[in-house]
């Protein structure tokens, strides 16, 4: 029989489903899942040569936005706050009280709430500083409870994750008085709180016009009642017995809610719940996750594209988030990656001036290097969405450096069934643009009940193929894109096969 | 905790006031301040709402409505009494 071309696509990567035939893939690492393709995943690039004081320890970031529309990078470490002054940290601690008091693998949570930025861990007073004029963190006026997470819902101001002492639980979440963050008397201008009777702790409160209560143990929708100044909101149990098991590890696009729970990740939009990673990555995240940081496990929702990324530990050995699992709700398909940093977060690029040379900077350039943008790029206001970090060496970045080392998978294929197949060579079907374009390799196995055995990757030749040389029933084949190469979408190989001799 | 009067200067009551309302109040302007049983306490306290207004007369914050002003001022008393023994 003649050799023949077959195209074998790179699968969805399901790690959780049984991989006997099946068309998914069990390990893709380092890209990002488009419809048909995977694509790269960029590096954290840094934004110049400013460690943040106090590492090991960067426990917060934040972009905040002034009057004027630009834009204010916070960070916070286990002892200070700072903000992102172009080219430097400005320590912005308060003036009174002495250092803070983050403890080990908690993070300093954040909230603007008009032209004020409030600052929360659960060890000190929340802060609060004017993003306009303000040179300093203060205590919150109105003397409000100490709490793990912060959060704007309409008019009100949201705390949870309250301490212990006083009035205050773990299951009572507090409000502020209506349009006044200062305002914290419960009973007074619609300030008040809640207890949760059941459900255990309460991990944090999320989303904007319909309010979500993250439990221990459940999730409670609230919705503020216009004109009802007796009960102000009203709490409906939309999902019970499960809830998030993280304090961080939530957030919403819009009205959906995304979560990670006990057994996996979930969304949820109103009262419909969809258990995003059922039957696709929920088993081998829990078998890859650190059990005792799973606590910490942090969501950060993009605006930018439409995906939702939890950054979590890989062991109790990582001394930082290490891993980051990522679900695009376009095309409903998961991908990871690896790549380390202290902190996460949202930011906005920050403006840049014609007048100002930051060195070693890539955003701002030299004025007469031909790599400057051009005069009217966006570039110079600002506000781009960028994932951002403080990475392993406490600098400042963003993931927009060059593309990370990706490894893709196709879907395992019994290319002459019920016999053993030749693999003579494997043509990548990706337009990386480099000299350096990588490997494959042949994972081969003879029945259904054999381990995989992966094959040494074999470099691709001038021709664009990889010659495989591999026989076997069943195979898979892995594309290895080296780190920093330029590539846009990779769909899958295609291989040159030809009937092979039998085992007996 | 601002001493609250009565527009003919007589004590009336200190309040706790937010810092927000202290400000709009030193401008000269009126604040209106609602009121209502926190949920936690309505088992205890039973179900009261209602309104008043402040603003500043001089170095006095004032209250128009002396009736809402005592009732709320008593609420607050009752809501601190309250959660000290709960």
């Amino acid at each position: 029989m003649p050799a023949q071309k077959l195209p074998v696509e790179f699968g969805e990567w399901r790690p959780d489903v049984a991989l006997l035939d099946s068309k998914f893939a069990s390990e893709v690492e380092n890209v990002f899942a488009g419809v048909n393709s995977y694509l790269p995943f960029p590096s954290l690039q840094s934004f110049s040569n400013a460690v943040i004081p106090g590492l090991p320890g960067a426990c917060g970031l934040y972009s905040a936005r002034t009057l004027s529309g630009e834009w204010k990078i916070y960070a916070g470490t286990r002892t200070k706050l700072y903000t992102w002054s172009l080219d430097t940290w400005v320590d912005v601690t308060r003036t009174v009280g002495g250092d803070y008091h983050v403890q080990p693998n908690d993070l300093w949570m954040f909230e603007q709430s008009g032209t004020h930025l409030v600052a929360v861990n659960v060890n000190d007073d929340p802060q609060v500083i004017d993003i306009n004029s303000g040179t300093n963190f203060d205590a919150l006026a109105g003397s409000p409870p100490r709490a793990t997470n912060v959060k704007q819902i309409g008019d009100f101001l949201f705390l949870s994750g309250l301490a212990d002492g006083g009035p205050y639980n773990r299951r009572i979440i507090i409000w502020s008085a209506i349009n006044d963050i200062t305002g914290w008397i419960v009973g007074t201008n619609l300030c008040d709180m809640q207890e949760m009777p059941d459900g255990g702790p309460v991990q944090g409160v999320a989303g904007g016009e319909i309010g979500y209560v993250l439990q221990d143990r459940a999730v409670r929708t609230l919705q503020f009642l216009p004109g009802d100044t007796s009960l102000i909101f009203s709490f409906s149990r939309v999902l019970d017995d499960r809830g998030c098991v993280s304090k961080y590890g939530y957030d919403t696009i819009g009205n959906v809610l995304y979560f990670v729970s006990e057994d996996g990740f979930y969304s949820m939009t109103g009262q419909q719940v969809t258990p995003i990673g059922q039957d696709k990555v929920n088993e081998w995240w829990l078998a890859n996750s650190d059990l005792s940081r799973r606590g910490v496990v942090h969501c950060i929702a993009g605006v930018n594209k439409p995906r939702v990324a939890w950054v979590y530990h890989s062991g109790d050995a990582s001394p930082m988030y290490d891993r980051q699992i990522i679900f695009d709700w376009s095309n409903a398909r998961w991908a990871r990656a690896t790549v380390s940093a202290w902190v996460w977060a949202l930011l906005s690029s920050t403006g840049i001036d014609l007048d100002t040379d930051i060195p070693g900077d890539p955003l701002d350039p030299d004025l007469d290097t031909p790599l400057r943008p051009s005069l009217d790029s966006f570039g110079y206001i600002g506000g781009r969405p960028l994932i951002g970090a403080i990475n392993p060496a406490g600098l400042l970045s963003a993931l927009t450096g060059p593309n990370l080392p990706a490894t893709m998978e196709t879907a395992e294929v019994h290319l002459s069934p019920g016999m053993r197949s030749f693999v003579s060579d494997a043509y990548p079907l990706d337009d990386s643009r480099d000299d350096n374009v990588g490997t494959v390799a042949a994972g081969t196995r003879e029945r259904l009940q054999d381990v995989w055995v992966w094959e040494q990757p074999v470099t691709i030749e001038i021709t664009g193929s990889a010659a495989l040389y591999s026989s076997s029933r069943l195979h898979r084949f892995r594309r290895f894109i080296p780190g920093a190469t330029v590539w846009t979408h990779a769909q899958g190989v295609v291989i040159e096969a030809q009937q092979d001799g039998s085992v007996a | 905790m601002p001493m609250v009067f009565d527009k003919d200067g007589h004590e009336l009551a200190d309040v706790a006031i937010s810092e927000r309302q202290l400000g709009v109040l030193e401008l000269g302007e009126e604040v209106v301040v609602l009121y209502h049983t926190p949920q936690l306490l309505r088992y205890v306290l039973g179900e009261q709402n209602g309104s008043f207004m402040l603003r500043k007369i001089g170095q006095h914050i004032v209250a128009a409505d002396i009736d809402g002003f005592r009732k709320y001022a008593s609420l607050q008393r009752a809501i601190r009494a309250a959660q000290e023994q709960h």
